[in-house]
């Protein structure tokens, strides 16, 4: 912890773009700290960083608000410093995308999620990152600011497909310079259901082993209309699995689905072993929950659990 | 720099450095030593306060983001001076074993019955998964919050855990 020599709380986002670029390499941006003074107690901190940039003075970076999508859809944009705890609870996200508001209940700790931040939970970029699976079912994108000439001029903002944004362990589209600034949710039409199932040995106060999550719209006679599939912690990145999608569209949720779209789970991800399972029980495990999400999204009674998944 | 804030009802201010983290302050500075040190990585509740309310783990706060705000540790919770009911219930129900995370299990019960005056046994259980205890087995820390969450009035919401379940008058 002695490393860092300064503190920086700036109030608005221009402010702390130009400490950044006016201190390349130096700066450390935090929000709710929970990665990062982990990292700190651990030793883990690049050595260059001596400057801790506060952000969550920024203004623009906790607003909750409604807005459209690039494509004209109605969306909701989510400040990047906005809690897990503020998820959970706020009126607007748990009726406009509550799968987002269910996963922020599976995550940590009350004390935790009182200070973690989304933007924080995209930016650590691991591949179990709880929120990144919802993110992906829902098509979201990553606001980001920079400076226009990426050390001067004026603020400007870009998006990223969440897809896109993952590129490994850790590691983002996030350009030097810049910062997320926001995530931006297109809302689901009210047909589409939404289940994430996260796998693992505790009920909390963990990462995820395997996350597996469906988005199902389906109509009038039981056939699926649109699928949105993705994982989480079996891969570098939180992945979509856009063969099982495919596979599903145009079927009914029998059995015999489900078994097919299980059977495409080997080749959409690449689970490692480590200290919390090995590649094949992930392998196992991601089945296992792909298959109660999706019975749970179809509404299947026997498959319907209270609660969380545990292992 | 230097950080202004209330700790315990009182203005207070502190020198400290860019990274001070918020248990160290309470600890160091303070010397209010009610507050635990355990694993330093938010994993085990010991070092749980409250600012502005909401409980927290102290140990990734930083002691610069409470400039302003309003902080109350174990020592804080009084009640007319004397023992405070969450305490006291504890301390009855026989949640108290070693004691090392009784104050941040206490902080947490204290924000959590705030905020549900009637809890089931499942939200009460849910509340504390972010606090460990290695002596009790927890049993006896929910029969405390839901003692005193019927002593309060809220109805008896909870299934009966044993012989620290007070029995409704």
């Amino acid at each position: 912890m002695s490393q860092i020599e300064k503190y920086e709380a700036p109030v608005t986002l221009e402010e702390a773009l130009r400490i950044l670029s006016a201190n390349q390499g130096r700066v450390r941006p935090i929000a709710g700290g929970t990665d990062v003074l982990v990292r700190m107690k651990r030793g883990m901190m690049p050595p260059n960083e001596t400057i801790l940039l506060n952000l969550k003075k920024i203004p623009d970076l906790t607003v909750i608000e409604k807005t459209t999508s690039s494509d004209g859809r109605p969306a909701i944009r989510i400040g990047a410093a906005v809690t897990v705890r503020t998820i959970q609870r706020d009126e607007l996200i748990r009726t406009s995308v509550p799968v987002l508001s269910a996963v922020a209940d599976t995550m940590a700790s009350p004390q935790v999620r009182a200070t973690a931040t989304i933007g924080g939970n995209v930016a650590n970029a691991s591949p179990a990152a709880d929120l990144a699976v919802p993110l992906l079912l829902l098509d979201a994108q990553v606001e980001i600011g920079r400076l226009q000439n990426h050390v001067g001029g004026k603020v400007v903002s870009e998006l990223f497909p969440v897809e896109e944004f993952f590129t490994g362990p850790g590691e983002t589209r996030l350009p030097k310079g810049a910062l997320i600034t926001g995530l931006l949710l297109p809302c689901p039409d009210k047909n589409t259901r939404f289940v994430v199932k996260k796998g693992g040995v505790r009920p909390a106060m963990e990462c995820a082993v395997v996350s597996a999550g469906c988005g199902l719209t389906v109509d009038g006679s039981g056939v699926v209309k649109d699928a949105r599939v993705a994982f989480g912690a079996v891969a570098p990145t939180p992945v979509r699995g856009r063969r099982v999608e495919d596979f599903l569209i145009g079927k009914q949720l029998t059995e015999d689905t489900v078994d097919g779209a299980l059977a495409l789970v080997d080749r959409e991800i690449n689970p490692i072993s480590d200290v919390r399972g090995s590649r094949e029980y992930r392998i196992d495990l991601t089945k296992a929950l792909l298959r109660v999400a999706l019975h749970e999204n179809a509404g299947n009674s026997e498959y319907v659990r209270t609660g969380r998944e545990t292992a | 720099m230097n950080v202004a804030f209330i700790l315990n009802g009182e203005k207070v201010n502190a020198d400290i450095r860019p990274a001070t983290r918020l248990v160290d302050l309470l600890r160091n500075t303070f010397e209010l030593t009610g507050t635990k040190i355990g694993c330093e990585e938010g994993e085990c509740g010991a070092c749980t306060v409250l600012v502005d309310g909401v409980a927290v783990n102290s140990c990734l706060y930083l002691a610069a983001d409470v400039d302003g705000a309003d902080v109350l540790t174990i020592e804080g919770l009084r009640s007319n001076g004397g023992i405070h009911e969450v305490t006291r219930v504890f301390v009855e129900s026989g949640a108290v074993q070693c004691g090392f995370c009784t104050p941040g299990m206490i902080m947490r019960a204290y924000a959590f019955l705030k905020e549900n005056n009637n809890p089931t046994t499942e939200e009460i259980k849910r509340s504390i998964e972010g606090n460990i205890c290695r002596c009790t087995g927890y049993a006896k820390i929910i029969d405390a919050i839901q003692n005193l969450a019927d002593a309060r009035g809220g109805g008896g919401g909870g299934e009966s855990r044993g012989s620290s379940r007070m029995k409704q008058k």
